[in-house]
């Protein structure tokens, strides 16, 4: 049964590393590797759909690292994101410095931000915890709107990318790579000593207590780790996605995007979050599409809602946490004595 | 010798309930003391203040000559103070192993190192083994700590307490909860842990266990003490037979 699941396990990963190596021929077409006009293929908007994809799945990894592997619920993580956008939009575009310092200047403000409310919201739990940091977000989405000299206000701030970064194929794979070295590293720290102590919080705060571990450092660090990796993603975002930084970014709405995402995919599988990720971006933007079918997709946010309903009711583990415990609860019954 | 631990007219007050009421123990190193009380007495809120979890009203408690009021739980854990819980308090989630291992990590100074792997500290691992053969859950390490019967719960807790390497270890009722027949195995793992010269603070009801294993014990009645004595001279005391019995005449 093991062997059947990692068997299943390994095509997958082969199907999924050709679909996102497609794009291969035309990176190299795209830096004057190969002759340019032999390459059309895939489209422009192919390309777009997927940075877009890898983006969000950094941020959905990020949080996971709060929901599932230390066991916090934050409605204000997209304020990170926000942070990391507005960080380098400002640098390249307000002060005119390169977008290497506004990545250091982004690393910097969510690190300062993630422990000064972590430090002021994490002696609080649960709800309340999650109220503050909605709170701490809407403060946020609020000084975005109004400094709007920096900020650009309504309008957010667009950024001028340097050339080789305004081409989409380059985008797609800095993306990929972006999603992948975060990806790793966030399993890494898992299964670091800090990491299980993290599962351990996450399991029972009172023991880790007892056994003489400092619960709100832990988890304060972990905000932090999570506020950088989601302030990185709001650097990729303002450099090769959207290319645009927006106060509305701060807002609850990405981060209960990001939870669905999350909850969706499966919590603390972290391989869950980015199917999420995938599932969730994708539908959002071929959804609306359908109007025409169907005046109903008009309200296409409706059928993310019974999908997370669905997934709450049907895999409450989430699309691979069902998959693993199911896989794994087969495999006991066969090998267990009794 | 010196107390070990000393606790100097502790008191705690919720709102109008007087908790805990002048309560002044002396525990000394190597010896065997029990909290006993019918129920709502304070036992287990006079260990909460003990090891940090509520901050008294006044009064203070010394562990190890050291003032250790109102430090947070986890640093007067650190000190070497060990405690377990009257509900079972374990990690559900994680395996058995995995659950000492996790103790065994606390009193080790890796700090916050996220980026070596857990898997790389084996002696960690060899140690949280070495405990689960002590307290009798060889066998069981790869077994995930919810699905683990009652009394092999009670085991585990035990075992994360030894792992934690603590001079003074609070029990709190270790046997609340276990049917009869699991009772003598967790009591003989306890009288083990008392022969390697640990200094061990209980709160039980069993009596037989009471009077088998401990040196002193302490009554407490309304949060105040009302006796104290070797098992046979608080067994023999009016007052406490009368908070036994709700007061009537003996």
């Amino acid at each position: 049964m093991m062997l059947k699941r990692i068997k299943a396990d390994r095509w997958i990963i082969a199907v999924l590393l050709l679909l996102l190596l497609l794009p291969l021929p035309k990176l190299l077409a795209a830096n004057g590797l190969i002759a340019a006009d032999a390459v059309n293929w895939p489209p422009i908007h192919y390309l777009k759909r997927s940075t877009d994809v890898f983006v969000w799945a950094v941020v959905a990894v990020s949080y996971d690292i709060l929901i599932g592997f230390t066991g916090i619920v934050s409605f204000g993580h997209s304020l990170f994101v926000a942070v990391g956008a507005y960080s380098v939009a400002i640098a390249v575009m307000k002060l005119g410095l390169s977008p290497v310092v506004g990545v250091l200047a982004a690393v910097i403000a969510s690190a300062l931000i993630s422990v000064v409310v972590g430090s002021l919201s994490l002696r609080l739990k649960g709800h309340y915890f999650a109220m503050i940091t909605l709170a701490f977000a809407e403060v946020g989405h609020v000084l975005a709107l109004k400094l709007s000299q920096w900020t650009g206000g309504e309008d957010g701030l667009s950024v001028r990318v340097p050339l080789w970064l305004a081409n989409r194929t380059n985008d797609y794979y800095l993306g990929l790579l972006f999603l992948a070295v975060i990806f790793f590293t966030v399993r890494r720290i898992t299964e670091s000593p800090t990491g299980r102590v993290l599962a351990a919080i996450r399991e029972n705060e009172h023991r880790a207590q007892a056994l003489g571990y400092d619960v709100t450092a832990y988890k304060v660090g972990a905000m932090t780790i999570s506020g950088v990796i989601a302030g990185l993603a709001g650097v990729a975002m303002a450099t090769i996605d959207t290319q645009f930084a927006i106060a509305s970014l701060a807002t609850s709405g990405p981060t209960i995007e990001v939870l669905l995402m999350t909850v969706v995919g499966g919590v603390g599988t972290l391989t869950g979050p980015v199917l999420g990720a995938a599932m969730i971006r994708l539908l959002s933007f071929a959804l609306p599409g359908l109007q025409d079918i169907s005046p109903l997709f008009a309200r296409w946010q409706l059928f993310l809602g019974l999908i997370y309903v669905g997934t709450v009711m049907f895999l409450p583990d989430g699309i691979v946490g069902s998959y693993r415990t199911r896989v794994k609860t087969a495999f006991q019954r066969i090998f267990t004595p009794g | 010798m010196d107390d070990i631990l000393q606790t100097r007219d502790l008191t705690v007050r919720f709102g109008g309930l007087l908790a805990v009421d002048n309560v002044s123990l002396h525990v000394r190193p190597g010896t065997f003391q029990s909290v006993i009380g019918p129920n709502g007495a304070g036992k287990t809120t006079l260990f909460n203040l003990i090891c940090g979890i509520y901050k008294p009203t006044s009064g203070r408690v010394l562990f190890k000559e050291r003032d250790i009021t109102g430090l947070p739980p986890h640093r007067i854990s650190r000190l070497g103070m060990g405690r377990s819980f009257q509900i079972t308090n374990i990690f559900p989630n994680l395996t058995v192993l995995e659950n000492v291992r996790l103790a065994v990590q606390s009193r080790a100074s890796v700090g916050y190192r996220f980026l070596a792997l857990a898997s790389s500290f084996g002696e960690f691992t060899d140690k949280a083994r070495a405990i689960l053969g002590q307290v009798g859950l060889e066998g069981k390490e790869q077994t995930l700590a919810n699905v683990l019967a009652h009394g092999d719960k009670r085991k585990l807790e035990i075992g994360m307490l030894l792992a934690t390497e603590s001079e003074l270890l609070l029990l709190d009722e270790p046997t609340a909860g276990m049917s009869h027949d699991d009772v003598p195995a967790v009591i003989d793992v306890i009288k083990r842990i008392k022969a390697t010269g640990k200094t061990i603070l209980m709160v039980e009801h069993k009596m037989e266990i009471i009077l088998a294993i401990s040196d002193t014990v302490t009554v407490l009645r309304q949060g105040a003490v009302i006796a104290e004595g070797t098992p046979a001279e608080v067994a023999a005391d009016p007052l406490v037979r009368s908070a036994y019995l709700g007061g009537m005449a003996v």
